[in-house]
């Protein structure tokens, strides 16, 4: 087969040529034989040149290294000028917060507020009931990204290492289905949540159905985002990039699939999964529209950004910038804190691919 | 199987499951909740009832209500007082309370919770919202009980009541004048609260240093915007600045009687008349000679009265329920009325929000929430509210309570909301007669959001009055 | 197909399996019929030792989980979607609808207009007439009444354009840059720690609330005029010109973007086995060739990912426009320059769900042309 994909290819180019009244490469060779200072060449008085291009070895290392350091300071320069730009507004959301509401409206912007003033964040925290919110926030986080961290694990060995039937149509209708907006999905999902079984919509007190009300109310926060397409194809992404070698080699030593998912693939994709982690958590901490509809009956379990929004606008609706500047930044810095931790896990990777030579 | 049958049936599967999906939405009823309920939540079908329940109104009568509202955190202490003395008089009945964010977010949450059946039992609502509940059969006719014998209003329930006649008239219309698809909808569905509506506050210091005097009618209030432009000092301030251009559209078109919408009919939107761009056009040239300036045309989401407490602006007219922004220590702020078309037949806008009851609630529920709302709107809790939150008191009555009338904070801001107050409580101001309604239809929200648009792009110059109007039409028309 | 014979008479070369697989016949020639869909339903797999039928209900097993959850939050709703662009006059209040139609998509790109009294009309039925410089469109309804007919212009004008121009300045952009920048993380010895922290505050802060921060950045009075000396030019208020307020919108939406990817490529960079470094730099290989040929497609499949991903997030992007201007204009609400296609169905949704629909239906059609290009485009770059 390969054979005739050449040809085809040779042929294609001959045809080219000759189209454009080019010289095939034959025409080409037979041209220079023909001509007779090529003839007159002596290939046995022929020297091979070697062309040194230093004078010798310490010159070398010496521009190589010079090399190195200019790339370097380029790279921390390039850096540190893209960190500031990073950096900026999150400065200023600082600044911001601790400004008063006139210092912010004035015309004249400063880059550091003339009074610091803490009241802001004093006046968040007597406001809304910060503590209970961010447990909810983290139960609800920790339990949905423990269940999309299973799913995606199997979705994405199955993907990535097992081989059936109709793999790529049920591939492609899952990346389908990145491709609708969640707004629309919003509507439905609220309906079918609310006439599942076990969901338990009531105010009362008294545990009717499967679950208290509260644990339903949780349940319909975490379930339906169980799994996340994106992290499947993530992870399929890193999944497949383990190399075919490990698992002949996990075969021959008799292990079966399962022991080799988690013994040998979990493992060496630990960096993505922290990632996954990360951004799932993150994901909870930050959704809004969802907990705000189903949590309609009880403002104490909400989710943290609930309780943010429009929280801090004065009677008359204007925003007072202050506050919720303060209150972003207040929930933002447990986010900050998480990754910082979780950092060195990503970061330290895999050192070998996991065979030796 | 080849690959020509495993494209005919996979096609196949998504087409049935497209039918079992289009089943479930051309069924027209609301569906019921699913079973095993306690008795809280059972359903009744979605024609708003209207037959009396017969539930007693004892002492002892319980039942758990639910009620969603956008109140701020600065004013639910009060609301939690009002439900601690409720429960001395119904110890029985739970009250529960989630706040819901805007006005916005509590309607899309409502409508949400409709199909779902998780609306709540009573809840805030502006008329433009009813009218989508109603359509949709989802909020009850409170005629019976507003006549009911057994705890109709004037009937004491140990609530400190008093009669139907007692609640400011025009209020009342609201909560009666519903369309449904175009035809008009008989009985009382929702009840006045939380109103609020526009005044002309001015700067009284300058007025008074310049012997202006304080105009009533719109061309005195040109005459006077010109003789303030002339005047040294004052040449790059605008005198008026008018914060909701939308409010502004509309009350003008109700005091020079023009067309604005309707809920009769099929045909809702008739703002896109010649007299309507006159009127525009008119405002335009003033804008341009710098007479005035609004929320639209200052960008930001800037109110007027920022610029008035700066300064900037002379005479800013707003809401009642922003009065305490109005206040500055640079000088002494008045309160008047709106400038009318014709003194005899004067409109001002009402706004804030009313009550509704939802219809899935249980006999006892709708009794208990409707005792309840009957509390709250009582002449002394009226004016506690009125007091605490600067809305206006829904009854007459309340005007003279005590509560109302003195009150023991009259510094800074709180003096000029006494201010306020006093002169809403001044029957010579005729505020009370001179509410008026705009038609509440499916839709009618999104007419006033595109008259505010509407006004922004028009002032702005970005678009001429002509394609201003078409495109308001066209997003009226389109918005469902 | 040709029939293999006993292994232990005859060798079968590699070139011999693949000709079988995919039915070619002896001499190599191309098979009956061989097109995509045919490569799609038959798998290519069944030239490795795993394929075959015993897979299949493990496979299944493992999918479980996911294909239920998906089943139930994200295909039922997916479809359901479809219909409702179908359905006319669809009521999620009331669960009532009055048939099937095409009208919302006509609607939505601006072929089916309105009376005012909500007679639906098609352009091409309508004439045209200039007033005052405008266009107005007229239908003679035939009794002799004329009536206007308002068309929605929203999507085709504004939110179409809109998208288009977001996702094909920013995702390019803003790859190349966290591409660049991840690399240099990943080179450098001394501050990693602080500097990969500092790439990633961006993802952590709450999208709308930092598009505040923007907008006043943005402001004509703001920091961005007063450092590079703008004067007083005005980026996103009423008197702005659209393409100024895009290119503020796209700067926001490049920096908001910029951590996810740098995590991801990251992530993928700790992946790539030292030995492949060792051995550029053998051979020698300068630092740009290091990063060209070794670096960059090693990287691949992640590359891949996130351009996928990021073409997709761009296409629904909604809440940077939220979260620098607030609402879809420049102007106070009258002309919607700034919508986005999400955020037209956003807005359809509160009122008329079919225009909605129709949308989010065109839209997932575009998104997967675009998809299908690039995996077509990417199929001989990306190494696993």
């Amino acid at each position: 087969m390969e054979n005739a994909k050449k040809e085809k290819s040779v042929d294609t180019r001959n045809f080219i040529q000759k189209l454009f009244k080019m010289k095939t490469a034959q025409e080409k060779q037979a041209e220079r034989e023909a001509n007779p200072e090529y003839q007159a060449i002596d290939t046995s008085k022929m020297v091979l040149v070697i062309k040194e291009g230093r004078a010798n070895a310490a010159q070398l290392e010496k521009a190589q290294k010079v090399a190195r350091i200019v790339g370097t300071v380029i790279t921390y320069a390039f850096l540190l000028f893209m960190s500031l730009i990073v950096l900026f507004p999150f400065y200023w959301m600082i600044i911001t917060s601790l400004k008063s509401t006139t210092e912010i409206r004035s015309l004249h912007q400063t880059f550091f507020p003339t009074n610091v003033l803490w009241s802001n964040y004093i006046t968040v925290f007597n406001s809304f009931d910060f503590l209970t919110y961010v447990g909810n926030t983290l139960v609800v986080g920790i339990i949905s990204t423990i269940g999309t961290l299973i799913t995606t694990i199997f979705a994405a060995f199955a993907f990535a290492r097992l081989n059936f039937r109709g793999k790529n149509v049920i591939f492609a209708i899952l990346l389908a289905t990145m491709m609708i907006p969640g707004e629309m999905m919003v509507i439905t999902n609220y309906i079918t949540v609310a006439r599942l079984p076990w969901f338990e919509f009531s105010t009362g007190t008294a545990v009717t159905g499967w679950l208290t009300y509260k644990d339903s109310v949780f349940a319909s926060m975490i379930v339906p985002f169980w799994v996340s397409v994106f992290y499947i194809y993530l992870l399929r992404q890193n999944f497949k990039q383990i190399p075919n070698e490990l698992y002949l080699a996990a075969k021959v030593d008799g292990k079966s699939d399962w022991q080799y998912l988690w013994k040998v693939m979990v493992p060496l994709a630990a960096p993505t999964l922290i990632s996954i982690f990360i951004l799932k958590l993150m994901g909870t901490w930050n959704s809004y529209v969802w907990p705000q509809l189903v949590t309609t009956n009880n403002e104490k379990w909400r989710l943290v950004t609930n309780a943010l929004r429009g929280s801090f606008t004065t009677t008359a609706g204007e925003p007072q910038y202050g506050i919720q500047m303060a209150a972003t930044i207040l929930v933002t810095v447990p986010l900050l804190l998480l990754f910082i931790f979780f950092r060195k896990y990503i970061m330290r990777g895999v050192g070998r691919a996991g065979i030796k030579g | 199987m080849s690959y020509k049958s495993k494209i005919a049936t996979s096609i196949l599967a998504l087409a049935g499951l497209a039918m079992v999906a289009g089943c479930g939405e051309n069924s027209s009823s609301v569906k019921s909740t699913v079973s095993s309920e306690p008795a809280t939540t059972s359903s009744t079908p979605a024609t708003s009832s209207s037959s009396a329940p017969e539930v007693l109104p004892t002492k002892d009568l319980a039942a758990d209500i639910t009620f969603w509202h956008t109140i701020g955190k600065a004013n639910l202490d009060v609301l939690n007082t009002m439900i601690t003395e409720f429960n001395k008089v119904y110890p029985n009945i739970h009250i529960t309370t989630t706040s819901q964010g805007g006005y916005d977010q509590l309607k899309d949450t409502i409508s949400n919770a409709i199909p779902a059946g998780t609306q709540p039992t009573m809840a805030y609502c502006y008329p433009d919202h009813v009218a989508e509940y109603l359509a949709a059969g989802a909020v009850t006719k409170l005629d019976s009980f507003i006549d009911s014998p057994l705890y109709g209003l004037g009937v004491d329930n140990g609530l400190g009541d008093s009669a139907k006649s007692d609640f400011i008239q025009t209020y009342w219309n609201e909560g009666n004048q519903y369309t449904v698809d175009g035809v008009a909808k008989e009985g009382t569905y929702s009840l006045p609260f939380s109103k609020s509506t526009e005044l002309m506050f001015y700067n009284k210091t300058a007025f008074d240093t310049n012997g202006w005097t304080v105009p009533t009618t719109w061309d005195e209030m040109w005459a006077l915007c010109q003789q303030i432009k002339g005047t040294a000092g004052y040449e790059n301030v605008n005198p008026l600045g008018y914060d909701s251009d939308a409010n502004w559209y509309i009350t003008l078109s109700e005091q020079k009687n023009i067309d604005y919408t309707t809920g009769v009919g099929k045909d809702h939107f008739l703002f896109n008349n010649a007299e309507a761009k006159a009127m525009v056009t008119d405002l335009k040239t003033k804008y341009d000679a710098g007479y005035w300036k609004s929320q639209a045309t200052l960008g930001n989401g800037t109110y007027t009265s920022t610029k008035f407490t700066a300064g900037e602006v002379l005479m800013s007219v707003g809401s009642s329920g922003g009065t305490t922004h109005n206040y500055t220590e640079n000088f002494t702020t008045g309160v008047a009325a709106i400038p009318q078309a014709d003194l005899n037949d004067g409109k001002v806008i009402m706004q804030g929000p009313s009550i509704c009851f939802f219809s899935n609630a249980t006999p006892a529920q709708k009794v208990a929430s409707w005792l309840f709302y009957k509390y709250i709107t009582n002449t002394k809790n009226s004016a506690i509210w009125s007091v605490s939150t600067g809305y206006n008191p829904v009854r007459t009555s309340s005007f003279s309570d005590p509560v109302y009338t003195t009150r023991t904070d009259t510094t800074g801001a709180k003096g000029l909301v006494k201010t306020v107050a006093d002169f809403l409580a001044d029957s010579a101001n005729h505020y009370s007669e001179w509410f008026y309604t705009s038609p509440a239809f499916k839709g009618s929200s999104t007419a006033r959001v595109q008259m505010g648009a509407l006004m922004g792009s028009v002032m702005l110059g970005t678009k001429t009055v002509d394609a201003a109007f078409t495109d308001a039409m066209a997003n009226c028309l389109f918005a469902g | 197909m040709a029939e293999a014979t006993t292994p232990e008479t005859k060798e079968i070369d590699n070139a011999e399996l693949h000709r079988n697989a995919l039915g070619r016949n002896e001499k190599g020639g191309a098979p009956r019929k061989k097109n995509f869909f045919q490569r799609l339903f038959k798998g290519r797999e069944r030239v490795s030792a795993d394929a075959g039928e015993k897979n299949n209900w493990k496979a299944w097993l493992y999918l479980a989980p996911s294909i239920i959850l998906l089943a139930v939050f994200t295909f039922y709703p997916l479809i359901n979607t479809i219909v409702i662009a179908f359905l006319k006059d669809y009521d999620y209040v009331k669960q009532t609808n009055a048939g099937f139609t095409l009208d919302n998509f006509g609607t939505v790109l601006g072929l089916v207009g309105q009376t005012s009294s909500q007679v639906t009309v098609y352009r091409w039925q309508c004439y045209s007439s200039v007033v005052n410089g405008t266009t107005h469109w007229w239908f003679n309804s035939g009794s002799g009444a004329i009536s206007e007919v308002y068309f929605q212009t929203d999507v085709i004008q504004y939110a179409l354009p809109n998208t288009l121009i977001i996702t094909f300045v920013t995702v390019p952009i803003s790859i190349f840059i966290s591409l660049l920048i991840s690399i240099g993380l990943n080179s450098i010895k001394w501050f990693k720690k602080i500097l990969q922290t500092i790439f990633f505050v961006p993802y952590v802060t709450n999208a709308i609330a930092v598009g505040m921060v923007f907008a006043v950045l943005f402001d004509y009075q703001g920091i961005i005029n007063f450092i590079f000396h703008l004067g007083s030019t005005p980026w996103i208020d009423q008197a702005a010109p659209t393409w100024r307020a895009m290119i503020a919108l796209c700067i926001y939406i490049i920096w908001h973007s910029l951590p996810f990817k740098i995590l991801i490529f990251l992530s993928g960079l700790q992946n790539i086995d030292k030995q492949y470094y060792d051995a550029a730099k053998i051979d020698c290989a300068g630092k740009w060739r290091t990063m060209m040929n070794v670096t960059v497609p090693l990287l691949s499949p992640q590359i891949l990912y996130i351009m996928i991903t990021s073409f997709i997030a761009s296409f629904k992007e909604y809440t940077s426009v939220v979260g620098l201007f607030g609402s879809p204009s420049t102007d106070g609400g009258g002309t919607k320059n700034m919508y986005t296609i999400v955020y037209y169905i956003y807005d359809q949704i509160k009122g008329n769900v079919g225009y909605g629909g129709a949308a989010a239906v065109l839209l997932f059609i575009v998104i997967m042309i675009f998809t299908a290009i690039q995996f077509q485009v990417s199929k001989k770059r990306v190494y696993y």
